[in-house]
């Protein structure tokens, strides 16, 4: 409360003014300040509002402040645009639904993949009964399509509705007090996010355990195994993708960790990495499974893929920060 | 309550003079201020940060910062020995004007 009341009201005082380091630190240094007279205040017993009522009339005028620094009001056309209260709260449900369409849109390409690999090996095991073989695969690779396709649509309806907030992609500045709110959100939400990272890391490892168990039950068994695995994984990405999207969504509100300028960059550079590494991961998966059989060792693909990808990930951010040292 | 504008001129000595005994940090300094003052006088959060701002900027004081306990970050002070000098400069000053307002002003 105090904290969040202090820092807006600091806020909305240096809202006219262009926001460089120093003036930061000059603000930081200032917001502890007020926090120590409003501690100060509090413990003689004042109700909250007569203390912050206090501080306030206490702060003086921020052009003095200016003054002495030398500097001048930010032009209103160079700014960043503002973001107002009611975007910033349209943007964070925007994301929501968004990141809860694309994780149900990644759970099904994956229920899909394990759909197809269920009815594929029941079909080799001859367990289809009146099918004929060829029946028996097509049957597999409709059912990939009757779950990818739905997918594809939840894809682009994610998107929906993208085009109100473009003004976040660029540089923006959030309306005086929107912080504070979106900071208590953000706030509320870390140990829900929390749990999800745990939970997806748990399904993520626990996975192939199902092939394991299943390949110990004969070779046939394995691919029932992988099955089982795909649907585990499918909720692991569904929990990253929903979770992890409106926790994205948060930074990129508050421009913190991955939105910083320089963050940005790198996200690029790796988002185009991913692209190719992970759908080749699966291509690899899918062969080494369906052309030569070797479901009980081929899913140690994904683990592999992601080290590689995590050192691949640590270089690059190594080198970009050097680079930016030079 | 004084008002700011006839103090103006001595905010900055105030400062100093709270900065003679050792370092110190921006809320410490404005509550010496006010309980020396017998709360007569109470320095506004952007008058103390201005005179920080313009007394490093003339070297009369350093800035540096010190980690407290429960992982606060403050900005603490420390006089100069150029602060010191202007800081007398400022107290002989001080007496002057004193003794020239006070020849213009009537007993009640």
């Amino acid at each position: 409360m105090r904290m969040e009341t202090l820092n807006a009201y600091l806020d909305s005082m240096f809202a006219a003014w262009p926001r460089t380091a120093q003036v930061a630190d000059l603000k930081r240094d200032m917001l502890a300040a007020m926090e120590d007279k409003y501690d100060e205040l509090k413990r003689t017993g004042r109700s909250e509002h007569e203390v912050i009522g206090i501080v306030i009339s206490e702060f003086g005028s921020v052009d003095e402040l200016m003054g002495e620094l030398g500097i001048s009001p930010a032009d209103e056309r160079q700014a960043a645009p503002k973001l107002t209260e009611a975007s910033a709260l349209g943007y964070e449900a925007f994301v929501r639904r968004s990141s809860l369409l694309k994780g149900i849109g990644w759970m099904l390409v994956l229920l899909g993949a394990a759909a197809m690999v269920l009815i594929a090996a029941l079909n080799e095991n001859g367990a289809l009964g009146a099918l004929s073989e060829d029946a028996g695969y097509l049957l597999a690779v409709i059912a990939l399509f009757v779950l990818v396709v739905p997918a594809i649509g939840l894809f682009i309806a994610s998107g929906g509705g993208k085009e109100s907030y473009g003004v976040l992609s660029g540089d923006f500045e959030l309306a005086a007090g929107t912080r504070g709110i979106i900071e208590s959100h953000r706030e509320s939400f870390r140990p829900i996010r929390s749990r999800s990272v745990v939970a997806a890391a748990c399904l993520g490892t626990l996975s192939p355990v199902a092939v394991l168990i299943a390949a110990m039950n004969g070779e046939g068994q394995t691919p029932y195994g992988v099955s089982v695995m795909l649907a585990l994984l499918s909720l692991m990405l569904f929990l990253f993708v929903y979770y992890g999207g409106i926790h994205e969504g948060y930074e990129k509100l508050l421009q913190l960790g991955e939105f910083t300028p320089t963050k940005k960059e790198e996200n690029r550079v790796l988002g185009r990495i991913a692209a190719v590494v992970w759908p080749l991961a699966f291509i690899v998966f899918f062969v080494s499974g369906f052309v030569y059989g070797r479901w009980d060792v081929n899913w140690a693909v994904f683990p592999v893929t992601a080290v590689l990808f995590g050192a691949i990930g640590g270089v690059y951010g190594l080198r970009a920060k050097t680079k930016q040292k030079a | 309550m004084i008002s700011s504008d006839v103090i103006r001129g001595y905010n900055d000595t105030m400062i100093l003079y709270m900065l003679l005994d050792g370092e110190s940090y921006g809320y410490e300094i404005s509550k010496n201020i006010r309980s020396l003052s017998e709360e007569k006088y109470v320095m506004k959060e952007t008058t103390l940060y201005s005179a920080f701002t313009r007394l490093e900027k003339n070297g009369y004081i350093t800035a540096f910062h010190k980690d407290e306990t429960f992982g606060k970050r403050r900005t603490y002070y420390r006089i100069t020995p150029e602060g010191v000098a202007y800081y007398r400069e400022k107290c002989r000053e001080w007496q002057v004007t004193q003794e020239v307002v006070d020849k213009f002003i009537k007993e009640p």
